[in-house]
């Protein structure tokens, strides 16, 4: 039995979880379910997310649950760029991870549809990305192949020469 | 989603045993990347980058280089951050890459020349807003001349937005093909162009509403320029113009006329038909006379003509009931029409630089206004019921002949910033620190020989300067005025410093030569830790005390202890000090 008000969800390696109703319903892939079900201890798999990352988001939730975040006033949908410097310092250290637990909290984030935390995430991602001065700066940090071949590259680079930071 | 399908059979899940941690997860673990993020995410990424970096990671890999190139970020693209860096050649390749720009803004691109905007307008022909401005450097001299708007007249027919900047070679025949050919075009910004003449093909643009010629050579604002009748937005400064047409009374649409700057000697009285203007600034002509029919504005909430020669005023005021700003600083206005008292929306009123002798006895009714500005006019007294501007933040009287505030003149508690330099006030009302919210004060060069003691109260003061006045002493709490930053009690005939001096931690500068003072405890003002700028020299300090303060100087207690010989000006506090 659960306790009143709160639901049990496991995961993808059968970790359970209690969380508050409310906290749960943060997701709206979990609150569309609940609805769904009559039985109150039911135990709810999340199967593409494993406990580890289950319980980063449950803590994120938990957090921004008990601490509601102002409605973002800053939200100036600049027609041509958006922000990333207005992260909230407990959301930065949330997303100070390694970045495969990053990844992993944005496909979370996405299969529970949590918009604030895959919002975070990749706002996250984007400033790892900013910090890069070269293409080959961001192969590096995210350890990927380049798959051009010599030819394309450099044809590439030519047509996008105003963008690099050489010299 | 396929996890909403298992759970609608809930019956399977009723009975999950409480089992804790599964261990047996042997499979050999793999670390999740970047590019397990499915296409959408890793365009949520790339949605928070600038143009810049999303160009920059384009290059990192195929998959990164599709991704990047997603229509989605390419309708709208803000290059003005790097405009330095672009030339011709990345703007044809650009333009090739996204034919589906649709706005784009490369103020700052100095470098764009001719060649570059030819390809930019070929490849892109659903451009609907490019600004090509240059910001603050209006001093280079860019390769764009006509053939560029020949260019964008021929491919660009969509353009709604057209902003060019700085570029003297274009002509008014250039300017007249792309106004001919580009019938959409609602915003047009041809500043700092030389332009000598606003082409005919103007009026062809039915849906102009904005249009900026700032810094051009216009002498003549042509008659046809009352076709446009779409115009919201006439923005006008530094031009060489003599006169409005009449026909300006057919802009209806009109609700910003900017004409500073230019050589106007009246404004024509069919500016009456405007009535939707809502700011009309005429800066720095030589305007003399404002026509009556200027009431008839009912919309107007900013009417600001500093800079002129007006010497009457139309004593129609009350018709403009919208008017929250009214500058008039720098004519030769001597009274002031009392129907400017029903102006019951006036925020701003600015008098500055006239010859104005009275207030209207009625100013109190302006009781909205937060700024009242009447510095160097030939004001000799205050009204007794100034007293009743209970919103007031900022007054400016100084440089008056003014010889006495008045009772009431404390009950103007909202006040923040208080000028009265250069005035005959020999003494403050008693109850001068009723005004608790004054931050600023500015009373130096006054007959003042004390000031009330009431004025210790006065928590919120930050900047207080007294030079050049006649004050022999300091009310005995001065040192409660805590917030003090700058102090000025330079050019007086003080004869000592008040009590625990130092107890006005937050003091930065203190001005006090040319006064009386024969003995300086500097070990008390030494205790001033943000004190970066203390000048005192032309005092009565004897030679005995002299050295001791070098020695004071010399151990290193002060960094800077300015003993400059400088010519200080009327302010008194005003200064740069340097450490050595």
């Amino acid at each position: 039995m659960t306790e009143l008000g709160k639901i049990k969800l496991v995961s993808s390696d059968s970790q359970e979880f209690e969380v508050d109703r409310e906290v749960a319903a943060m997701s709206q892939t979990i609150k569309n379910l609940l609805e769904a079900i009559e039985d109150e201890n039911t135990a709810i798999p999340i199967e593409n997310v494993k406990g580890e990352i289950l319980e980063r988001v449950i803590h994120y939730c938990e957090h921004h649950y008990n601490h509601p975040s102002p409605k973002n006033l800053t939200e100036n949908e600049n027609e041509y760029e958006r922000r990333t410097d207005d992260i909230e310092p407990w959301d930065q250290t949330f997303c100070n991870v390694e970045q495969p637990i990053l990844f992993e909290l944005i496909l979370a984030a996405n299969y529970l549809d949590i918009k604030p935390l895959l919002d975070v995430c990749c706002k996250t991602v984007a400033n790892l990305i900013k910090e890069c001065r070269s293409p080959e700066e961001i192969r590096k940090r995210f350890k990927i192949k380049n798959d051009f071949t010599k030819e394309e590259e450099e044809e590439i680079r030519k047509e996008n020469a105003w963008c690099l930071d050489e010299k | 989603m396929n996890s909403k399908k298992r759970i609608t059979q809930p019956n399977n899940l009723t009975i999950t045993t409480t089992t804790t941690k599964s261990n047996d997860n042997k499979e050999p673990e793999r670390k999740t990347h970047i590019n397990d993020l499915n296409d959408d995410l890793l365009i949520s990424v790339f949605s928070y980058l600038d143009h810049k970096t999303l160009s920059k990671s384009s290059l990192t890999c195929k998959r990164w280089f599709s991704a990047a190139h997603d229509e989605y970020f390419w309708h709208s693209a803000n290059l003005s951050r790097w405009g330095l860096r672009i030339r011709d050649s990345d703007i044809s390749f650009l333009s090739k890459q996204h034919p589906k720009l649709k706005n784009l803004n490369l103020t700052n691109s100095a470098l764009l020349s001719d060649i570059g905007l030819f390809a930019l307008s070929h490849n892109c022909r659903n451009l609907q807003k490019i600004i090509l401005r240059l910001g603050n450097n209006h001093r280079v001299r860019r390769l764009i001349t006509d053939r560029s708007l020949f260019c964008f007249a021929k491919y660009c027919k969509q353009l709604v937005e057209f902003r060019l900047g700085a570029c003297d070679l274009i002509t008014d025949n250039g300017v007249g093909i792309l106004f001919q050919n580009c019938p959409n075009l609602e915003i047009v910004d041809l500043s700092y162009c030389q332009l000598p003449r606003i082409p005919i093909t103007i009026t062809k643009l039915k849906k102009l509403k904005t249009l900026v010629l700032t810094f051009n050579r216009i002498t003549v604002l042509p008659d046809f320029i009352g076709e446009v009748g779409s115009l919201e937005k006439l923005i006008l400064r530094y031009n060489q113009i003599k006169t409005l047409p009449k026909s300006i009374k057919n802009l209806t649409n009109l609700a910003v006329l900017e004409l500073g700057n230019n050589h106007l000697k009246t404004l024509p009285k069919e500016i009456s038909h405007l009535k939707k203007l809502k700011y009309l600034f005429a800066y720095s002509n030589q305007i003399s006379e404002i026509p009556d029919a200027i009431s008839e504005l009912v919309n107007l909430k900013d009417l600001s003509l500093p800079d002129n020669q007006i010497v009457e005023l139309p004593d129609c005021f009350e018709k403009l009931q919208s008017l929250e700003v009214l500058r008039l600083n720098g004519n030769r206005i001597q009274t002031l029409p009392e129907s400017i008292i029903y102006l019951r929306k006036l925020l701003i009123l600015e008098l500055g630089d006239n010859l104005i002798e009275t207030l209207p006895s009625k100013i109190n009714m302006l009781i909205n206004l937060k700024f009242l500005k009447i510095y160097n006019n030939r004001l000799s007294s205050l009204n007794p019921n100034i007293g009743d501007l209970n919103q007031l933040l900022v007054l400016n009287i100084s440089d008056n002949y003014i010889t006495e505030l008045g009772d009431s003149f404390c009950d103007l508690k909202t006040l923040k910033d208080f000028s009265c330099y250069n005035n005959r006030l020999e003494y403050l009302p008693e109850n001068f620190g009723n005004m608790t919210n004054i931050a600023k004060l500015d009373l130096h060069g006054n007959r003042l020989r004390e000031i009330p003691q009431s004025i210790c109260l006065l928590k919120n003061l930050n900047q207080l300067w007294l030079g050049f006045n006649r004050l022999i002493y300091l009310p005995k709490d001065f040192a409660n005025l805590t917030n003090l930053e700058q102090l000025g009690l330079n050019d007086n005939m003080l004869q000592y410093l008040p009590h625990n001096f130092s107890n006005i931690q937050n003091l930065k500068m203190f001005h006090l030569q040319n006064n009386k003072i024969s003995e300086i405890d500097f070990k008390e003002i030494k205790k001033i830790p943000k004190l970066s700028s203390f000048v005192f020299h032309n005092n009565l300090i004897n030679e005995k005390h002299n050295a001791q303060n070098r020695r004071v100087i010399q151990n290193g207690l002060f960094n800077l202890i300015h003993q400059a010989f400088s010519n200080i000006p009327g302010r008194g506090g005003r200064v740069s000090t340097h450490h050595n």
